[in-house]
């Protein structure tokens, strides 16, 4: 058989499977090669972090727009996607922030620069002389997508809302305003009276409760008992955006349409697409192609890869105890010796920052053990305790010859394998014997809310736009949201002092009171602050950050 | 044939249910909750009990598949738990199209590179070719689906020079032989055929089109067949990831076609067709491909229902928004059990009812079979 086949045979199927690779290839859109996407520009690198590169830089703005540009496309990579378009709903601004803000919009805007917080939909925000009484005073002409003017009647309805089932993390703030009390002036004036003096009350308008939603939509529910703005906010937010798609697990999973008479002018950008790639390296490769304009960025190693390309300005924010070991100080299931603070104290005084960071960050973490990081505008000058393995060792052998065994539960999320063998390790090293479990993060955030765990892997990510929140939600020995069961009369004293601080010194202050509280009291342990945000192509300018990572896209256009 | 069909089909009930059931029970052992998934870390410790007692997560197991059963049978298959108001139907709906094409186009490709390059290997059984080809299909075998796709990404993507000009050289490499090789047989009068001349300019044209229009391809993304771009967006984002899952199938079928494909040429029949003067390509394609593909039939059933359940690894990759990713990243992993059951058994019931079409596909090939005798 062999002697009847020539070359002519020997090549037809490799012709034949090439030609079929290239016949299937589909259609042409005419580009010769990713290679010839527009290259990128106006670098801003840096090669290591620092407070200045913290804070959000815009693009250089260029220009602006006289009306909504025909086929204009903004598209952004997300950290992950949100199940709802209801501010009721969404779990803070790492999941839907940006996309809800699209929608709805916010009454007040934190401006990194000043590191203040500025008006946005509202006009005014006006507090009495001892910061219990706040006057809010809407922007004239502001209304819904469906042409309903936003009334200050709404702002109240608004947070009572939020105040329902199913609400997310907000009521834990709005708790401290008293709303029986509070009082609408006029259609664009409302009055807040606090049970306790805050300062910083803009930041409860600048979250969920300050993106209103229209009453006459916002209370329409489906036979499952859910909001139908859920799925359909169309009319239901002042925001720049309607949404044209929503469609989780989609790509993209939302997108938005300008508004034609949104109150902040015409909306440059037609459409906004909002992608979810799964993790960090391959959203900054489609970046790289021109696929993405903005992608979240939360791994260390690739946002310093995204830096050094040069190529993109950035909205990157520093997230103080970005990286913690939560420690169960003596609530619901643990092993007794967790609420003694000397053990604490001995995990504290065994973890070194640079170690872990080398071992399970490639060298890329913020290290810090500071309770509010040395790079952050809140810095009180209080550092974090420094490793000292032998002063750990002192302690364990401490508490077990007072009959601990030394054995000790620690689970941590899989999504780096490293983090929990070098921090078990850092542990055993100092006398310890550590179970270890590592889970998806689902499940062991699960074992930290059901209060069966002794240590756990874990963020407080207090942010400096967010800095009361994070404080005031997990230290406050009244807060429902306080996971470790960390109760001490002088740290709640410390945080009222820090919500009444009329300024930044007395501010400092207080925060200065809280690390040291926090140094001695160790209710977790602080291994390093962390960075997230976006990177944001050159051919975008006009975005406006806003608390944590939550982008405002009103203003944002493209530039030629 | 109908008969057969119905009784196969009866047969799936049993295992319908017991797969439903095992779902639900492997899921009751994943760790995790998702009222965490729905409030989120910061919310009140009250709030995931109400929400847990609200999505029925409290009953038992059994009355939970019960009830979940007893909707199931009727068609309805339930709300997203993570997403209320979102039926797990309307997202099937939206994701199974994705992932079946992803896979028909993987097995299209497989099937119309392995069959001409298995069957070739045969004919020429032992030859640099034929060891070539053993090389390769080795070679893509031992490669995991993840590291294909990166590789694919990087080549296709990021460096789209080299699979172009690759091509492009190929195809230019392979016509001029060819010409060649009908120029000799011109000269030496034995043969007169425009064939090679006509799969030669095909070549040049092919090549030619790779290197002055071949597409570039995205990173991630996809645009359905039925979205405002049409056929040719949906290739360019469809043809990346069905590469990557059908390097390895063209491996399996390539290897299976020419060991079963050695054997057919070995009969006798064949013999008397090649001692007759047959054309070799009648004889290849018409008299020894048919019988020969019984392990390739099966195993290409068994691939389609498969892949359907198991292109979670290319969905993620290039982003794609398939049934297994549905199942995995927004079923399992935030504790979505209707999406998980519902998707399952979706699933099942393609693989299923692909393994019966599968048997009775044999009495179509095999008059034999049809016939009883065997």
């Amino acid at each position: 058989m062999k002697r009847k086949y020539s070359t002519r045979h020997r090549l037809l199927a490799v012709a034949v499977g090439a030609s079929l690779v290239v016949a299937s290839c589909g259609g042409d859109d005419g580009e010769s090669s990713s290679s010839d996407e527009p290259a990128t520009s106006a670098p801003q690198a840096t090669d290591a972090p620092t407070e200045e590169t913290m804070a959000p830089t815009e693009p250089e703005a260029t220009e602006g727009c006289e009306a909504t540009v025909a086929g204009s496309e903004l598209n952004i990579g997300v950290y992950v996607p949100t199940g709802s378009l209801d501010p009721l709903r969404t779990s803070g601004a790492l999941v839907g922030g940006t996309d809800i803000a699209a929608i709805y919009d916010v009454l007040m805007r934190w401006d990194e620069a000043s590191g203040e917080w500025v008006p946005h939909l509202a006009e005014s925000l006006e507090p009495n002389s001892d910061y219990t009484e706040w006057t809010l005073t809407l922007r004239e002409g502001v209304t819904y997508a469906n042409g309903d003017p936003m009334l200050a009647e709404h702002v109240l309805a608004n947070m009572n809302r939020l105040l329902g089932p199913g609400a997310n993390a907000s009521r834990g703030l709005i708790a401290r305003v008293d709303l029986e009390n509070s009082t609408v002036v006029d259609d664009r004036t409302v009055t807040f009276k606090l049970f306790s003096p805050w300062v910083e009350f803009a930041y409860l308008l600048g979250d969920a409760a300050g993106m209103v939603v229209n009453p006459s939509l916002g209370d329409a529910k489906d036979a499952s008992d859910v909001s139908l703005i859920s799925t359909d906010p169309n009319g239901a937010g002042a925001g720049p955006y309607l949404v044209d798609k929503f469609a989780p697990g989609e790509s993209p999973y939302l997108v938005l349409k300008a508004r034609d008479d949104y109150w902040g002018g015409p909306v440059c950008i037609e459409t906004v697409n909002m992608v979810y790639i799964t993790s960090d390296q391959p959203k900054l490769e489609a970046l790289d192609l021109g696929e993405l304009d903005l992608a979240f960025l939360r791994t260390a190693n690739v946002i310093a890869d995204a830096r050094a390309s040069g190529q993109y300005s950035e909205a990157f924010f520093l997230q103080s105890a970005g990286e913690v070991i939560l420690i169960n100080n003596g609530v619901g299931t643990h092993t007794p010796v967790t609420a003694d603070k000397r053990f604490r104290q001995a995990v504290n005084l065994a973890i070194d920052s640079s170690v872990i960071s080398e071992r399970a960050f490639g060298g890329e973490l913020l290290e810090s053990k500071a309770f509010i990081d040395e790079r952050s505008t809140y810095y009180s000058g209080v550092a974090g305790t420094s490793a000292d393995p032998d002063a750990a060792r002192a302690l364990v052998d401490e508490l077990k010859a007072e009959g601990w065994d030394g054995s000790i539960r620690f689970n941590c999320r899989d999504t780096n394998a490293n983090l929990p063998v070098a921090i078990v390790a850092s542990l055993e090293a100092v006398g310890m014997t550590v179970e270890a479990t590592v889970t998806d993060q689902n499940s062991s955030i699960g074992a930290v809310i059901q209060k069966d765990f002794d240590m756990a892997c874990w963020g407080w990510n207090i942010s400096d736009s967010a800095l009361y929140r994070q404080i005031g939600f997990n230290f406050r020995s009244d807060s429902p949201s306080n996971r470790i069961g960390y109760s001490n009369p002088d740290m709640d004293a410390a945080i009222d002092e820090m919500f009444a601080a009329p300024d930044r010194e007395a501010r400092t202050n207080a925060i200065a009171k809280m690390s040291e509280i926090f140094n001695e009291d160790v209710p977790s342990v602080i291994y390093a602050a962390v960075e997230e945000g976006y990177a944001i192509s050159d051919r975008v300018a006009g975005i406006v950050p806003t608390q944590q990572t939550v982008l405002l896209l009103g203003d944002a256009y493209l530039v030629s | 044939m109908i008969r057969t069909f119905l009784h196969k089909l009866l047969q799936l009930v049993p295992v319908l249910l017991i797969v439903s059931f095992l779902t639900l029970a492997l899921l009751e052992l994943v760790p995790g909750d998702p009222s965490i998934s729905i409030l989120g870390a910061d919310a009140p410790a009250a709030e995931y009990e109400r929400v847990r007692e609200q999505l029925g997560l409290n009953q038992p197991l059994l009355e939970r598949y019960g009830n979940w059963l007893s909707d199931a049978v009727s068609g309805d298959l339930g709300d997203s738990a993570v997403r209320p108001g979102v039926s797990v139907w309307s997202l099937i709906a939206s994701r199974l199209p994705v992932t079946l094409q992803i896979t028909v186009m993987a097995l299209g490709l497989a099937l119309l590179i392995s069959i001409p390059v298995g069957v070739a290997a045969a004919a020429r059984v032992g030859s640099r070719f034929d060891r070539g080809v053993a090389t390769v299909t080795s070679g893509l075998i031992s490669v995991p689906q993840f590291v294909a796709g990166l590789l694919i990404v990087q080549l296709f993507v990021f460096n789209p020079d080299v699979p172009r000009i690759g091509t492009a050289i190929l195809l230019w490499l392979a016509a001029l032989m060819l010409l060649v090789d009908w120029w000799r047989r011109l000269a030496s009068g034995r043969d007169r055929g425009a064939g090679s001349v006509v799969v030669g300019c095909l070549a040049v044209g092919l090549g030619l089109l790779a290197f002055f229009w071949w597409p570039s391809f995205p990173r991630q993304g996809f645009s359905r067949l039925t979205g405002e771009d049409g056929l040719a967006e949906n290739l360019r984002t469809t043809f990346l990831p069905a590469l990557t899952v059908a390097l390895s199938e063209i491996a399996v079928f390539t290897r299976l076609l020419r060991s079963d494909m050695i054997s057919t040429l070995q009969e006798d029949y064949i013999l008397a067709a090649n001692a007759q003067g047959k054309p070799l390509w009648r004889i290849l394609f018409r008299d020894a491909l048919r019988p020969s593909s019984f392990s390739l039939m099966t195993v290409a059933g068994v691939s389609l229902g498969r892949l359907i359940g198991g292109t979670v690894i290319v969905e993620t990759i290039f982003n794609l928004p398939g049934m297994g990713r549905l199942i995995i990243q927004e079923g399992v992993v935030v504790n979505d059990f209707p999406i998980v059951q519902g998707g399952v058994l979706v699933i099942a019931l393609f693989y299923v009812i692909l393994n019966a079409l599968v048997d009775i596909s044999y009495a179509a090939l095999d008059p034999r079979i049809r016939r009883g005798v065997v």
